[in-house]
């Protein structure tokens, strides 16, 4: 099972490889390109510029909304619906950040909006995208962002390791309790009590502060 | 409370305007930085041209610290197909009906005003308001409208000119029969419009074409130029090109083709008296004869009619066209009373 992918523990390796020297700049340079190379193409071909956009960034955006919505469901849909909406809205054209940047916010904007509306039950007001952007560009926010997900992290990572693994199970790769069970060779109820172990922790520590 | 970072690193971004070490980021990102740290990043990203390298950070240690792997070309592939669903759904009930009532009184006005138009014809106020050209069987006119064009008129055709604003406000001419236009283009390039006996519409700017539309069809063999068919039935008009032939069938669609030179000039032909054939059996060849000379041909037997003629035939009027017919394909020429039959010889 390759569902403890979430690292506390970074690689140290390859963090030093990006640290030293030139490599680091590079790497910068590129990922600067790149978005560069993406908004040329916007200007002479929308649609493949939005190809381009997509496969470039979907990737590390799942991975980004994952990190707080812990479903990898949830977290596609996420992101697909932030595309989606820079489609309709014809983004490429309207925003003053870069993509990137956009695209980031917009995700951490939909996992907070999720978020609320699953451990609040509060009826998620959504903003539109833009003015949610330039609202949590400031640097407090973005570090609230970043805090967010970390506690996250560490409320999943201190559970207990068989109520980890049934969270994981049903949030992550989406299985029923009942497939759970059968596979833990645990009873139903056990893995609902699992799980609401589990979401309990989750809403309150997500709840003490928003 | 030591990070990863060491204490000369921290200083000395202290003293500058802050200026962080990606590493510092990164281990931020991953939850490991001290609270000094963080007070570190909260002040770098005060500048807001670190913001954007932030998320350039974020985007790069994302990509190294990959959570799971989504298949993003199967995600592109799903948007897209939401995209296009939406698309629809939130044209059709919204956009689509309005646009169809509109279409819909747009035909209503267009009948209407053709209704209208029929009815004017049918009165006297046709004569007020139209020019009528009309040529009797076997006989052509060539003549010359007040805007320069030039139309000659086949035999057993009716073309109406208004008589009033012709080549200054609308350029409409009504046709009925065969004729072929040659359009001078205007300096304002006026459309110059004719309407088919089947309600069809040609569109043109400048240029040479021949109409034959009676009661059976309509076609148009575009020589020069450019011009637009419509038709009352289709929804758009199709753009023909020189050599191209539209035909309008019965049902209104339009059927656009080109055509070989040698078919090309079969439809000009008989601006010079001549008929051109090309596999074309009797019979319709003796429709053909009907609709210009007004002389009925009727075929003795399923055989003769289904004989097929080629080739290019004098045609200046029905005795002469019958005469060499009658002549190749071996049958007898019998009058009656406006009206002529074929024996085949034995």
């Amino acid at each position: 099972m390759q569902n403890k992918t979430l690292d506390q523990d970074y690689p140290n390796k390859s963090l030093m490889q990006a640290e030293s020297g030139p490599d680091r700049q590079e790497a910068s340079d590129a990922a600067i390109d790149k978005e560069f190379f993406i908004r040329s193409v916007f200007q002479t071909d929308v649609e493949k510029g939005y190809d381009l956009l997509f496969c470039h960034y979907y990737t590390p955006l799942c991975s980004h909304a994952v990190r707080y919505v812990y479903s990898r469901e949830v977290a596609e849909d996420i992101v697909s619906e932030v595309f989606m909406a820079f489609w309709k809205k014809a983004a490429h054209i309207h925003i003053t950040t870069s993509f990137r940047a956009y695209l980031f916010m917009s995700v951490r904007n939909k996992c907070l909006t999720y978020l609320r509306w699953e451990f609040k039950n509060e009826i998620a007001e959504e903003l539109s995208d833009t003015t949610l952007v330039s609202m949590h560009m400031e640097p407090d926010k973005l570090v609230e962002f970043d805090e967010l997900y970390q506690r996250i992290v560490k409320i999943v990572d201190g559970l207990p390791p068989q109520n980890q693994k049934v969270f994981l199970m049903s949030r992550f790769n989406g299985m029923s309790y009942q497939q759970i069970a059968d596979k833990l060779q645990i009873s139903r109820k056990a893995v609902e009590a699992h799980i609401s172990k589990a979401l309990g922790e989750l809403r309150r520590a997500l709840g003490s502060n928003h | 409370m030591q990070g990863p970072c060491g204490p000369e690193t921290y200083y000395q971004n202290k003293k500058m305007k802050p200026e962080l070490t990606k590493y510092i980021v990164f281990s931020y990102f991953s939850g490991d930085a001290t609270p000094l740290q963080k007070e570190m990043v909260l002040k770098w990203l005060e500048d807001a041209r670190n913001v954007e390298l932030y998320f350039t950070w974020l985007e790069e240690w994302e990509k190294m610290h990959i959570q799971f792997q989504p298949d993003p070309a199967e995600a592109l592939m799903k948007v897209k197909a939401k995209l296009r669903d939406e698309e629809q759904p939130a044209l059709t009930p919204e956009l689509l009906p309005t646009r169809r009532i509109s279409r819909k009184m747009v035909l209503l006005w267009a009948a209407a005003c053709l209704f209208l138009m029929s009815f004017a014809a049918f009165w006297q106020r046709e004569l007020l308001i139209y020019r009528t050209y009309h040529t009797a069987f076997g006989e052509q006119t060539r003549f010359r409208l007040a805007d320069g064009s030039t139309v000659l008129l086949n035999a057993n055709s009716t073309l109406k000119v208004p008589r009033w604003g012709f080549g200054k406000s609308t350029r409409h001419v009504f046709l009925d029969g065969e004729a072929e236009f040659s359009v001078q283009h205007t300096h304002d390039h006026q459309y110059f419009k004719v309407h088919n006996a089947d309600r069809s519409l040609i569109t043109v700017l400048g240029t040479e074409f021949v109409v034959y539309t009676r009661a059976r069809k309509t076609s148009v063999v575009l020589n020069k130029g450019k011009v637009e068919i419509s038709s009352p039935a289709g929804d758009q008009p199709l753009t023909m090109l020189p050599g191209d032939r539209a035909t309008v069938e019965k049902s209104g669609q339009i059927i656009i083709e080109k055509l070989s030179d040698e078919k090309l000039a079969e439809h000009s032909a008989w601006t010079e008296h001549r008929l051109v054939f090309d596999d074309t059996p009797l019979y319709e060849v003796a429709r053909r004869i009907h609709e210009l000379f007004g002389v009925e041909v009727k075929i003795n037997g399923k055989e003769l009619a289904a004989r097929t003629a080629t080739g290019s035939f004098p045609a200046k009027n029905a005795d002469e066209l019958l005469s060499i017919l009658s002549y190749m394909y071996d049958f007898e020429i019998k009058k009656a009373e406006n009206k002529v039959i074929l024996i085949p010889n034995r």
